[in-house]
């Protein structure tokens, strides 16, 4: 099944010059070793510089590295923190992603896929879900947009693509922004869902990659309706103009 | 700290004390192992730090008009902008205060600067600054205003140093957190040993940060500064403050300095991590904040 997946999720453009990289974030610098540290004390803080400060003290470095991550950043450093959450999360789903032995190498349905993936991300956010508003609240301010939204694309397109997505015209795009739409929409709903296990969240998830499905299947529909009678109407004067 | 060298314009006028040193657009700053630059002068390097500490000996209030008359006021802005982006400090609940270095800081802005902002955002009133530099004349000044300032308050917590930059002779290995220089670097005779002696002072985790003049990208804005720096600069130094060469010297400093790109590559030479990517460039790259972390 696995063979299966890296079959399907083999990418049609190769560059030989830029190597393949599997690397989101790096968590060796001093970034990030101190914005990973900050993490573990996020349940209990939030994404506020208290959690900076208890990575700081914890690791054993006095405050001047601080500045490391302030200094030459166009960002707050709990907006970079942010950042830095929802970019190893991304690795985490990507390193799912890549695991043998995940369920998800047994759904065969590209959509299936993309839900259960989404599903998958979000039951990242359990652990910090008291603190999401706050993220969401950093995420949407408009100095941040620009980074928030190249977030967003980025997990949408890597959602898409271990789905197994193959299209490779104006569906490429909009798979991806009806993706990243779904996710906004279903982290928003989550955040009021007081099911257990989030399950009505689920369920909200996989009602609307149906919808996506379905939409893209009018829209499929449609399509190829409106080139039958093009192309017939092409013919009908073309006929018409023979008989002169 | 446009002021900071401003201010140290001298009394001795370096053309006067080089009648024999024709100007050199030499592109090697070191022709001979005994030769450095002085402005586009090339001269002995024993001579540099006699000529730098030459230059900013006098201290005099006009030379603040001046300052802001030639920058617009703009330095005010750049230094403001380089203490909030540091936002150094003793965190509330922080195990041990830091240890401020600020080098070729004479006058004592950015150390003030500091001081203020750990205190104002983090109520630090219990980290300590060392403010160094090479000239004498520069540290009584700064003296004076640290006299006359709230910092004064009997805790002595500010120190001054007279102190090459280079060399930091005074200053025992890792003994400090954050080492912080503005608009002096330019003036070093090795630049690079500066670099390697911040290494030094600095604690693990300690962070330098450096702000200094820097080079414009954009041709169509570099053409425009280059005109007013080579134009009305030198002029300006004539009129306001009588001094035509000291001021033709801080232009010609300021285009011999590394870009952006090499400076950083020094400061990771000297054994830094520079986090990405690697500097700020203020006001197109008039000025330009680079960081160092040692790890």
């Amino acid at each position: 099944m696995f063979r299966l997946i890296s079959r399907c999720s083999r990418r049609a453009y190769h560059s030989t010059s830029h190597p393949a990289s599997n690397i989101i974030v790096n968590k060796r610098t001093p970034q990030g070793v101190l914005f990973s540290k900050a993490l573990d004390y996020v349940p209990k803080y939030g994404f506020s510089k208290n959690s900076i400060n208890a990575a700081v003290a914890d690791l054993g470095y006095s405050d001047s590295i601080q500045s490391a991550v302030s200094a030459l950043s166009q960002h707050s450093p709990e907006y970079g923190l942010v950042l830095f959450w929802l970019q190893s999360q991304r690795q985490k789903l990507y390193d799912h992603a890549l695991n043998e032995n995940a369920d998800f190498h047994s759904i065969g349905d590209e959509y299936s896929r993309a839900a259960y993936l989404i599903k998958e991300r979000l039951g990242y956010n359990e652990p910090i879900i008291d603190h999401l508003s706050e993220a969401l609240s950093r995420l949407i301010l408009p100095y941040n947009w620009q980074l928030s939204l190249e977030e967003l694309h980025n997990l949408s397109d890597d959602i898409a693509f271990y789905a197994g997505d193959e299209s490779n015209d104006s569906a490429w795009y909009a798979k991806r922004f009806l993706l990243s739409t779904i996710y906004v929409k279903s982290e928003l709903f989550m955040l009021q869902d007081s099911s257990a296990g989030f399950e009505r969240t689920h369920a909200y998830v996989d009602e609307s990659v149906a919808a996506m499905k379905s939409m893209g299947y009018s829209y499929s529909s449609v399509e190829q309706w409106a080139m039958f009678n093009a192309i017939s109407i092409v013919n009908l004067i073309k006929s018409q103009l023979t008989r002169g | 700290m446009l002021s900071r060298t401003l201010l140290r314009m001298g009394r001795q006028r370096p053309a006067a004390m080089l009648p024999s040193f024709a100007r050199s657009y030499a592109s090697s700053s070191n022709k001979k192992d005994d030769t450095t630059h002085f402005g586009y002068r090339t001269v002995n390097t024993e001579d540099k730090e006699k000529l730098v500490r030459g230059v900013f000996s006098l201290v005099a209030s006009n030379y603040d008009v001046m300052n802001d008359a030639m920058s617009f006021g703009v330095h005010r802005l750049w230094k403001h902008h380089f203490i909030n982006r540091l936002d150094a400090g003793m965190r509330p609940g922080a195990l041990k205060p830091l240890d401020f270095l600020d080098v070729a800081g004479g006058t004592g802005d950015i150390a003030f600067g500091l001081l203020d902002h750990a205190s104002k955002n983090f109520g630090d009133v219990s980290s300590t600054m060392t403010v160094a530099d090479i000239n004498p004349d520069m540290l009584a000044e700064g003296k004076v205003r640290y006299e006359a300032s709230k910092w004064n308050d009997g805790s002595n917590r500010v120190t001054f140093l007279e102190q090459n930059g280079e060399t930091m002779d005074a200053i025992p290995d890792a003994s400090k957190d954050v080492y912080t220089i503005a608009f002096g670097i330019r003036n070093f005779t090795n630049i690079q040993a500066g670099l390697n002696t911040a290494y030094r002072v600095l604690r693990p985790g300690g962070v330098f940060a450096c702000l200094e003049f820097s080079h414009v990208d954009n041709p169509v804005v570099d053409y425009a500064y280059q005109a007013y720096s080579f134009g009305l600069l030198p002029l300006m130094g004539q009129l306001i403050a009588n001094d035509r060469d000291s001021y033709q010297y801080l232009v010609e400093s300021i285009r011999r300095f590394p870009k952006q790109d090499d400076f950083s590559s020094m400061i990771k030479k000297a054994g830094f991590y520079v986090p990405e990517p690697g500097y700020e460039n203020l006001t197109f790259g008039v000025a330009s904040i680079h960081i160092g972390v040692k790890l």
